[in-house]
């Protein structure tokens, strides 16, 4: 299991790669919160981080994806 | 001063720690905001709160205070200005509009005597450029061997009642009793460690001059820790800054007067959009 520090260091990548390539979905990643309790619990703040781990991946590769796919119709 | 329960607590490892912060709103060039001593990002949550509709605002725990535990390395001031660049290098962040209470002025004032390159516009708020001098040196020291001897207590509460105007210690109670806990929060080693990296600290004072970047400089009336009269010497040597003094404050008027606080900030912040759109940037 990863740690909070490991899934933090993952939203902060894919965070980075957003703002780099397309900051038009950022408007996306504010409707997205992460919600972790004030009471300090490993296990929830794992899971929550995960869950918003894989939202944020998903956002990114569906939206790359379909830019990919939109711009390679065009061509055609 | 509410509790920092509604933003999350992101981390990131940077110059060999893992740093504690909140990045909230989106905006082109981004605010970091640099706590006081013994506080920590939760000390921002007002500007925060206020502001993060119209800009990315990034707060973090400066090492050692909050959740940027590192009770082993030696603390000072230039170590902490390695880090915040070290932090917006992981960040991606190219240049940042820093701001900075007390403690976070001397690390804005000191990062930007280094790295000019790094930083859009500064807010300098009731902070000031001077190093101790031997006499306040030596109070430092003698508080640290009250600490040792006595513990922490003394020097938390006297210092509480030292950054407050006496109109919010009297009427703002919930407030103080927050900032209370917070500074409460910090073990004796890292208070110990804040007062040595402060006594340390080396001037600014003849880099303001150098300073060719938009400035905000915020000072309470009565702030009885860094006077205004620093302020004002501030705002005399750095060219095309601005003053703005809050009545009913102290050291931290941000706290005591949010509204006026996020009010001259947020025009501060608007005013640099407009130059920045008359230039034509993107």
């Amino acid at each position: 299991m990863k740690t909070e520090l490991e899934l933090n260091e993952m939203i902060l990548v894919v965070t980075n790669k957003i703002r780099e390539r397309d900051p038009e979905l950022l408007k996306y990643m504010n409707e997205m919160p992460m919600t972790v309790p004030h009471q300090e619990n490993p296990e929830i703040s794992v899971k929550t981080l995960t869950s918003y781990y894989e939202s944020l991946v998903v956002l990114f590769e569906e939206y790359e994806n379909n830019h990919a796919k939109s711009l390679a119709s065009n061509k055609v | 001063m509410e509790s920092d329960n509604s933003y999350q607590n992101l981390l990131t490892e940077v110059n060999n720690f893992t740093i504690s912060y909140n990045d909230v709103g989106e905006g082109k060039i981004p605010v970091i905001f640099l706590h006081g001593f013994p506080f920590d990002k939760s000390m921002w949550k007002g500007q925060l709160d206020s502001l993060n509709s119209s800009y990315r605002l990034i707060a973090c725990d400066i090492r050692g205070f909050g959740k940027s535990t590192d009770e082993e390395t030696p603390l000072s001031i230039d170590l902490f200005s390695e880090d915040l660049i070290a932090f917006l290098d992981k960040l991606n962040i190219k240049k940042a509009i820093v701001c900075g209470l007390s403690m976070g002025g001397f690390i804005a004032l000191n990062a930007i005597k280094k790295f000019p390159e790094r930083f859009e516009a500064l807010i300098l708020c009731d902070t000031q450029c001077i190093a101790d001098t031997t006499e306040v040196k030596e109070n430092r020291y003698k508080a640290i061997d009250q600490i040792n001897r006595d513990g922490v207590s003394i020097f938390n509460e006297k210092f509480i009642k030292s950054v407050f105007h006496p109109n919010s210690l009297t009427n703002k109670t919930e407030l103080v009793e927050n900032l209370s806990t917070v500074v409460f929060t910090n073990s004796k080693e890292i208070i110990i460690a804040g007062i040595t990296a402060l006594a340390g600290r080396p001037e600014t004072c003849s880099s303001l001059s150098a300073i060719g970047i938009p400035t905000l400089i915020i000072c309470g009336r009565e702030d009885s820790v860094t006077p205004l009269v620093q302020s004002e010497f501030m705002h005399e040597h750095i060219e095309g800054s601005d003053l703005k003094i809050i009545d009913n404050a102290g050291h931290v008027s941000n706290l005591e007067q949010p509204d006026e606080f996020n009010k001259y900030l947020r025009n501060f912040l608007n005013s640099l959009d407009s130059v920045s759109n008359e230039l034509g940037n993107p």
